[in-house]
């Protein structure tokens, strides 16, 4: 339960919902379980009604964030912005899993739950149901009833706005400067 | 050889698997030979596993697991 629980607080960003959530979920599981079809994946069987229970009731109430530029992100790399910063020029000859673990050393948890909640739903759920449920593509569009394209496509730019955010981040920290 | 330009486009599909094999190991290859791209893909991996860390970092609260073992409870019961 506290898989589905934590999947249920990052959709709905509080935990009044995310509570309620799991519970209907756990209801619906118990209700239709004579339709679930043994032999078939168990786990991918109740993200798949957590999502259609989310989508249905809370997305109406869910304030988005606006639009977003996709061109200008399609070629944001976050270790190409911040590895000058992290790893100044005198020290060039410095490990790159050095300078990898450095940079991600600045994010704690909550800034990158943080990140996550400020993009939009659908490319939320695609990245979390890729990096934290681990799902492949084709069982990503079965939970989410949409093409393996689609989903591609909402991956690779979830994944590029979550490093947009992370960047955004460490420049209103100060880390990266006024650039561009 | 595949062009940097090309593996930084595929390189989450080649992360996620989702590549048949002739181009997963021109990828593989040109990673291994390539430490611009190798930066790129392990920055990718080490993220990607910061993000499924930071996500699973509560405990679902014992009030909600009472409640809904009691729901289950009734309607077994029922």
């Amino acid at each position: 339960m506290d898989n589905l629980y934590n999947l249920a607080l990052r959709m709905t960003r509080n935990t009044g919902d995310a509570e309620d959530l799991v519970q209907e979920t756990y209801l619906k599981a118990y209700r239709f379980f004579s339709h679930f079809q043994e032999g078939t994946n168990a786990r991918a069987w109740i993200i798949t009604i957590l999502t259609n229970t989310f989508r249905t009731r809370y997305r109406k109430n869910q304030k988005e964030p606006a639009q977003v530029d996709f061109e200008a992100i399609e070629n944001f790399f976050l270790v190409d912005e911040l590895k000058p910063q992290i790893q100044p020029a005198n020290k060039s000859e410095a490990r790159d899993d050095e300078t990898i673990t450095e940079i991600l050393k600045s994010y704690v948890s909550d800034d990158i739950i943080q990140a996550l909640e400020n993009i939009p739903e659908q490319f939320r759920m695609a990245v979390l149901l890729s990096d934290v449920e681990r799902f492949n593509y084709q069982e990503i569009a079965d939970i989410i009833g949409t093409s393996v394209g689609t989903v591609k496509s909402r991956i690779f730019r979830g994944r590029k706005l979550l490093q947009k955010q992370l960047y955004d981040f460490a420049r209103e920290r100060g880390i990266v400067g006024n650039k561009k | 050889m595949i062009r940097c330009e090309e593996v930084l486009k595929l390189l989450y599909q080649y992360i996620d698997g989702q590549l048949d094999e002739i181009k997963h190991a021109e990828i593989e290859e040109h990673i291994k030979l390539c430490r611009h791209c190798c930066r790129h893909h392990d920055f990718e991996i080490e993220l990607r596993n910061l993000v499924a860390r930071s996500c699973y970092q509560k405990k679902a609260p014992e009030s909600l697991k009472k409640k809904i073992d009691g729901i289950l409870g009734d309607l077994t019961a029922e």
